[in-house]
């Protein structure tokens, strides 16, 4: 871990900052759940309003016919994998700087393949079919379709929200243990419950670690399956746009970018209101800082990619698709991906800017932006600009839409802030494993 | 009331419980276990010395094989079972099917880990433990040693000599 603060750090210490997030909430806790669930219940009331209406009242139609819903949808999963990258990933690599943002961004992961699961359903329009989708035995002995990668897509999403909880639960259940050992009341009952009995015996911490070096070893290449398998959806298409051979990675990155965006537009905050900062310090959001300025760079590779194949292949269809993105009636959101993506990041190159939480935190909100804008370009431009140009058309928003995508902002925030009055949301295990093993003899240690 | 007991230690120091260990397996005690609020690789390593490593990987490979292999019957039978031609393309297409393989994998794999380490750590277990005091989950390293009632006291000086903090004798109930 860094050097500095953290060094006066002792182990009842750690326990006394991070259990202090749990202590009973106060006004300001309250009126954050009150906004973030009115803005759960503008996207409550819109989808209301599309099932008893219709999916005419999103803006959805030929010839774009995958639109905000799926933009949401990529969006969300793509917020999800950087928990998985700090949480699987990085645990691996034995990185130390992603001991005490992990817990965070794991149950980022958890509430946002949460709410990137109900968009294929508020899609579908008649969500009450979504069960057509799995494999299950009916009257009709109607199989699914196993090589449609819509079918893989529900294999994937589901395998990496049930994965997601376990690694997410597994990490969380010494953690409960300590919180019990140290509460009263009804929350000593309820985390005495959720911690089922765990005591850090030498048998319990034996099959633990084997089993979270393996959680850790099943959930690495599961982030990079996930997201690719996400950009076959749009790759295994024929769509000028969609139909290259780069989107897996491209995606992948693209996530790691925005989830770690994520983690600092979180983090910022909780680290000012629970008083953190001896837990997570700049130098662990340099570390996010100089990841993030990585995974722009890739992203912008990719966009430059994409327009010099357009070029180089010579492929009149392609060539018109990219042009349309950068000068097509649409254009703007394509500028604004640019900005959002490629140049704010470039920030970050400086010390005294990927230091400087204020401007970490815009960034971080500029970043998020423009990794919707980017799902909203490829999806939404691509389809508007196809082939034939009697096909061609445009995307006007409509406001039910519009209300359903904030309201999942509502959704995954008001999920967020039960969880961090509730739960420990920096792990207590692994910031105690990260300080130097007291010893009475220093130097017999190896 | 119980014939035995648990003679508690508590330690500050690393070593000192790792050479307690040591202390208690040249006596021949084997009854005892450790608590500690993060996972210990050496004090992991002296108590499970000469012993096979956690069964879990095993489960974790069968778990594995078993999702991968369950997938691939299921998408196999299920494509013949309700044929979608499309194009003379082969209904068992194994490249398509891969993706749900590897996703299965994982998925069965996962879950049978978790529910392996439930088994093998015992857990859920919300009895009382004797042996267990809340300071061992903050920074205190433990040590439980179960003994007969008349042995107690020969343990409790083994261990005062191994640099507990503090040593209590605690009858089972």
């Amino acid at each position: 871990m860094a050097e500095s603060s953290e060094s006066e750090l002792t182990f009842e210490k750690v326990d006394e900052v991070i259990l202090k997030t749990l202590e009973p909430p106060k006004i300001g806790w309250y009126l954050l759940i009150l906004s973030t669930a009115s803005v759960l219940l503008i996207g409550a009331f819109s989808w209301r309003n599309q099932i008893l209406n219709g999916i005419g009242l999103a803006g959805k139609n030929h010839p774009i016919s995958w639109a905000v819903f799926i933009t949401d949808f990529v969006f969300w999963v793509g917020i999800a994998h950087s928990g998985t990258l700090i949480s699987a990933v990085l645990f691996l690599f034995r990185a130390k700087w992603r001991v005490p943002i992990y817990r965070l961004s794991e149950a980022m992961t958890v509430f946002a393949v949460a709410t990137a699961g109900l968009f294929p359903l508020v899609h579908l329009g008649r969500p009450w079919n979504f069960y057509w989708l799995l494999p299950y035995p009916n009257q009709r002995y109607l199989w699914v379709n196993f090589r449609s990668p819509l079918l893989w897509d529900v294999f994937a999403v589901s395998t990496y929200l049930t994965i997601s909880v376990l690694f997410f639960i597994t990490g969380l259940i010494p953690d409960i243990a300590a919180a019990r050992d140290r509460s009263t009341g009804f929350r000593k009952l309820l985390y005495s419950v959720c911690a089922l009995g765990w005591r850090g015996s030498n048998n319990q911490w034996r099959h633990y670690m084997a089993a979270y070096g393996f959680f850790a070893a099943l959930a690495t290449p599961l982030v990079l399956s996930v997201h690719s398998v996400v950009s076959w959806d749009f790759a295994m298409s024929i769509v000028p746009g969609w139909h290259t051979t780069i989107f897996p990675p491209y995606f992948v990155a693209g996530a790691i970018f925005s989830g770690l965006a994520m983690v600092i537009t979180i983090s910022i905050p909780m680290r000012k209101v629970f008083h953190l900062e001896q837990i997570l310090t700049l130098w662990h959001y340099e570390k996010m800082a100089q990841l993030i300025l990585f995974t722009s760079g890739i992203v912008t590779l990719a966009y430059g990619t994409e327009f010099f194949i357009a070029w180089y292949s010579q492929n009149p269809f392609e060539q018109s698709q990219f042009y349309y993105r950068a000068f097509g009636d649409l254009k703007w959101f394509f500028w604004g991906m640019v900005f959002c993506n490629c140049v704010v990041p470039l920030t970050m190159w400086k010390k005294a800017l990927r230091t400087n939480l204020t401007w970490l935190f815009i960034a971080s909100i500029f970043i998020n932006i423009g990794m919707w804008l980017e799902r909203f370009n490829i999806i939404v431009q691509s389809l508007a600009h196809e082939y034939l140009p009697g096909a061609w058309g445009t995307y006007v928003f409509t406001w039910n839409e519009l209300g359903i995508t904030i309201g999942s902002f509502g959704w995954f925030f008001t999920l967020f802030c039960i969880f961090i009055k509730f739960f420990p949301s920096v792990s207590l295990t692994e910031v105690k494993e990260t300080l130097p093993i007291p010893r009475r003899h220093p130097e017999g240690a190896h | 009331m119980s014939d035995h007991s648990f003679v508690i230690a508590h330690y500050k120091y690393l070593d000192d419980i790792v050479g307690a260990v040591k202390k208690l397996r040249e006596l021949n005690v084997d009854t005892y276990r450790t608590f500690s609020p993060f996972p210990c690789h050496e004090l992991e390593d002296e108590v499970y010395l000469d012993k096979p490593r956690s069964p879990v990987r095993f489960f974790t490979l069968l778990g594995g094989l078993t999702g991968c292999l369950g997938a691939f019957l299921m998408t196999c039978f299920m494509s013949v079972d309700y044929p979608l031609r499309v194009s003379a393309k082969p209904l068992i297409s194994i490249p398509a099917f891969v993706v749900i393989g590897f996703e299965c994998t994982i998925l069965i794999g996962g879950i049978i880990t978790m529910l392996s380490m439930f088994h093998f750590s015992r857990l859920p277990n919300l009895l009382y433990w004797p042996d267990y005091r809340p300071n061992f989950s903050e920074g205190t390293f433990g040590l439980a040693v179960k003994v007969k009632e008349g042995d107690a006291n020969a343990i409790k000086a083994a261990l005062e000599k191994s640099g507990a903090d503090k040593i209590e004798v605690q009858y089972a109930r």
